[in-house]
């Protein structure tokens, strides 16, 4: 039956030379940036407006403000009402979205190119003509009130907010809500009205702009919506500082759960991105990464402990968090915490050079797949933007990846791998957690409540 | 715009090939969807469709456990696989210059994997899909929900009873041999269809699908399940189940029809004009204004061989879900026997042919849709169909169809707080 030789995988054909592309910058009368990509397959538009005003602005006490400013800008703007806004967008397929990320408040719309001026409108209108009204305020809190107390009984919401919590000192507008059950109720229209006026109206904005059309067209709609509106201020800075702490395992107890929800990491300054950023990739790729990582292969291939577990940078303006994150069945807790552990040591001490290759290759080889989308590119449009990169940042990266050394990647493996500062979330039962932990983890842990406070029993 | 162009042919093995060329990017999709999901699964023998989902990155004779992922990412590509309960899908996204490593991948366990199969590997899987049970179902807020209301909507017998991902008894007790004879019935070429779809040059890739596909042995095609002759629901059935949740939802579900026909394509639209936006009717009136509601969705969950529609609220603190059923049966009753405006007929059709054009940005999106038009379609391209056929769809057309499926009795299941699961 077997009339090829199949005992080898194919090789591949000559490479195909893929260059990709350097992104546009532009500037409008005003000095707004805009940072433009022409990609003419379809006729799609993806436009961002960016300003940064995100969560690291919420006062204390009223963590989530940014993010219920964002969900209350569109309910309502210009001379529509959030109901006939909701109807024009959908009478012409447009996807409106606002969100606050940690640094960022951001405004994106997409939709067919032939509408582009009506986007651009609604995207004016929404940042300096939002309605704000009370109804609507009291609506949206409400639904951010439900699902606050929802993600309570969702273990991997609560090990996010948990974990986020205990590195930053607050739940990451980024991945949940961003308040918590206290400072949702603290939160007036006020202080979102006062928000809008203070954080995000007075600021330059900066858009990407990804399209089938030229940049005349859409500089010319841009002029038309904007000019005589948008702030000139720059953006305050804020103290992000993270601190390290020594290894901990903070359990939330969730009584006769079957399974664990793992999250662990620690926080890491810029450094880490201006000086060994590529080496470093690479490093989590061949940790955690992907489907081949040591960590899927230990936990999940050879011991059965998971269906998944993932290793990943996060990256924000001034810092960045390394996170793995896994869910395992409870008798294995402590077996899949050693694991991890002694996996990210061994990375410390032993990187093969094939292994670097294999991580360098899975980096680099698929970079043609980042443009293939037009919301694909208006996400790295936003990482430029949000990152403060060079236009040509991922060839830049491309090229990074090709020259970093396996010198290099014990090095940042070795600088950045901090195991001994690795804060674990455990949301699970805590009896069959602590059963499941050998003794010498056990000094590290820490049972907290799901607002992140010290539990003492008696 | 929106035609794409294809080529369809069967190999003599009896396995359905379709090409399509798109080369903006030097990127390939390699799609091999097989004919079959939980719904050939026999009794007490659920989740085998979807081990198997697993089971094929295990290794066949010259492609060792865990090589599939590492050549396929070494060249920078991604794959994965799913499972409904009407087909398995397998895709891999590669740089062009890789499409003849994706047909080697491909082959070698459509054609090899039997003599690979060791106990070591299935016990191994099982464990993984034990944990992927537990964090995608038994362990999550309302994990349980679809399980629970399949149970009630469809009947002892029926090809959907089931969860895809099996029941937890029957997954730790799946043995080799189940593995054997399931690979042996399905996993043949007549029983699967394999979409090249992205920067290809046709005649060398009809080559090399013919050299790594060609010379696996053909075998009868098994038979499908029975489609599911229509039927109602002569009572209204309710459970209440107590989880670990902070608010209580809802599930309404009503038998329905198969994929793909003009009334599943009617009751498509009405989810949109039931839930789908602010203005949709449901949401307009519970989440908007009544602010009853955290959330509300009605959608025709169709397949193959039968389908329901169903509807699913959320209810906020405050409100008695009892007398939420009321209330929302209430509305749409209402609601599916008012007068559809021009303006939300419109909006909603527009909607489709946006979306349409979206569907053609990725490879692997228009691979993977091609692959799941021509299984429930037999036209690769069904698009164009559908969209003619919704633009066919009066309002009148699309409130009789869903009328004559939400119907007065249907199965109700309550998820109420205070569980300890």
């Amino acid at each position: 039956m077997n009339q090829i030789n199949r005992s080898r995988p194919p090789l591949p054909e000559l490479f195909k030379e893929f260059k990709l592309p350097v992104f546009e910058e532009k500037f409008l009368e005003n000095g707004s940036r805009v940072v433009f990509h022409r990609k003419e397959k379809l006729p799609i538009t993806v436009v961002n407006f960016i300003v940064e005003a995100g969560a690291k602005f919420d006062p204390e006490g009223g963590e989530g403000l940014a993010q219920l400013t964002a969900a209350l800008i569109d309910e309502g703007a210009g001379e529509l009402d959030a109901l006939a806004l909701n109807a024009l967008l959908e009478s012409r397929g447009l996807s409106l979205g606002v969100f606050a990320s940690n640094d960022n408040f951001v405004v994106s719309i997409s939709g067919l190119s032939e509408d582009l001026d009506l986007m651009l409108k609604i995207v004016s209108d929404v940042v300096y003509d939002p309605h704000f009204k009370l109804e609507d305020f009291e609506r949206e809190r409400d639904r951010i009130r439900n699902s606050i107390k929802q993600q309570k009984n969702d273990p991997q919401s609560m090990a996010w907010v948990l974990l986020d919590k205990i590195i930053q000192g607050r739940p990451n507008a980024y991945t949940y809500t961003g308040a918590n059950e206290d400072s949702i109720e603290e939160i007036t229209l006020s202080d979102v009205t006062f928000f809008h006026a203070e954080k995000v109206e007075p600021l330059k904005p900066v858009f990407t702009v990804v399209t089938d059309l030229p940049y005349e067209e859409v500089e010319k709609s841009l002029h038309d919506h904007f000019l005589g509106k948008m702030g000139v201020h720059a953006p305050e800075k804020v103290d992000t500082g993270y601190a390290l702490r020594d290894l901990r395992f903070y359990i939330l107890d969730r009584k006769d759960s079957p399974q664990t929800e793992m999250l662990a990491g620690f926080p890491l300054d810029n450094q880490c991105w201006s000086n060994l950023n590529n080496a470093f990739q690479l490093v989590n790729n061949l940790y955690g990464g992907h489907f081949n990582s040591r960590l899927m292969k230990n936990l999940r291939e050879e011991k059965g402990f998971t269906y998944g577990v993932h290793s990943f940078l996060m990256r924000m303006k001034d810092s960045y968090k390394f996170l793995i994150s896994t869910s395992v069945d409870t008798q294995n807790t402590g077996p899949a915490i050693l694991e991890i552990i002694k996996e990210m040591n061994d990375v410390r001490k032993n990187i093969s050079e094939e292994e670097l290759e294999f991580s360098r290759h899975k980096q680099s080889k698929g970079s043609a797949f980042m443009f293939e989308t037009y919301g694909m590119i208006g996400m790295l449009q936003r990482t430029i933007v949000e990152g403060n990169l060079p236009l040509d940042h991922f060839n830049l990266e491309l090229k990074g990846l090709e020259s970093a050394t396996l010198e290099d990647a014990i090095t940042a493996a070795n600088q950045y791998f901090l195991m001994e500062n690795l804060q674990f979330v455990l949301v699970g039962d805590r009896d069959g957690i602590i059963k499941s932990m050998p003794q010498p983890l056990l000094r590290g842990v820490v049972e907290i409540n799901d607002r992140g406070m010290v539990v003492v029993r008696e | 715009m929106i035609k794409l162009d294809y080529e369809k042919y069967f190999l003599e093995n009896g396995l359905e090939v379709i090409l399509g060329k798109d080369n903006q990017n030097p990127i390939v999709a390699v799609n091999l969807l097989y004919h079959v999901g939980s719904a050939n699964e026999a009794h007490r023998k659920t989740g085998l469709a979807h081990l198997f989902e697993h089971m094929m990155f295990q290794g066949s004779v010259n492609v060792p456990k865990g090589m599939h992922f590492h050549f396929v990412e070494e060249t920078g590509g991604s794959l994965n696989a799913n499972t409904t309960f009407d087909r398995t899908v397998y895709f891999d996204k590669l740089p062009s210059t890789h499409l003849e490593l994706g047909l080697w991948l491909e082959s070698d366990r459509m054609g090899w994997f039997l003599p690979a199969l060791v106990q070591e590997t299935l016990t191994n899987q099982i464990d993984v899909i034990k944990n992927e049970r537990l964090e995608r179902y038994d362990n999550a807020p309302y994990g349980l929900g679809f399980e629970k209301i399949i149970r009630l909507v469809y009947p002892e017998g029926h090809p959907y009873r089931d969860p895809v991902i099996g029941h937890m008894k029957d997954i730790l007790a799946t043995g080799l041999e189940d593995v054997r004879e399931f690979f042996t019935t399905f996993y043949t070429p007549a029983n699967a269809t394999l979409v090249v779809y992205g920067d290809i040059e046709e005649n060398q890739t009809k080559e090399l699908i013919q050299k790594y596909f060609g010379e696996i042995k053909g075998a009868p095609k098994p038979e499908p399940p029975a489609i599911v002759q229509p039927y109602q629901l002569t009572d209204t059935v309710r459970e209440v189940y107590t989880d670990k949740v902070f608010l209580p939802k809802l599930y309404f579900a009503w038998p329905s029809v198969v994929a793909f026909t003009r009334e599943d394509i009617a009751l498509a639209l009405a989810s949109d004009f039931l839930t789908s936006s602010k203005n949709s009717r449901l949401h307009k009136k519970f989440v908007f204004t009544d602010e009853s509601l955290q959330n509300i969705s009605f959608s025709n969950y169709t397949g193959k061989y039968h389908g329901m529609n169903l509807l699913t609220a959320t209810v906020k603190p405050g409100f008695d879900p009892l007398e939420m059923e009321k209330e929302i049966i209430g509305e749409l009753n209402k609601a599916i026997r008012s007068e559809v405006t021009t303006e939300e007929m419109d909006r909603i059709k527009y909607n489709y042919k946006v979306q349409a054009i979206y569907n053609l940005q990725s490879v692997n999106a228009i691979a993977s849709r091609m692959n799941e038009y021509n299984f429930y379609t037999g036209d690769p391209d069904h698009m164009s169909a559908i969209l003619d056929t919704i633009a066919s769809i009066t309002a009148e057309e699309m409130l009789s169809v869903v009328q004559k499926y939400t119907t007065e009795n249907y199965a109700r299941l309550l998820i109420a707080p205070g569980g300890n699961k």
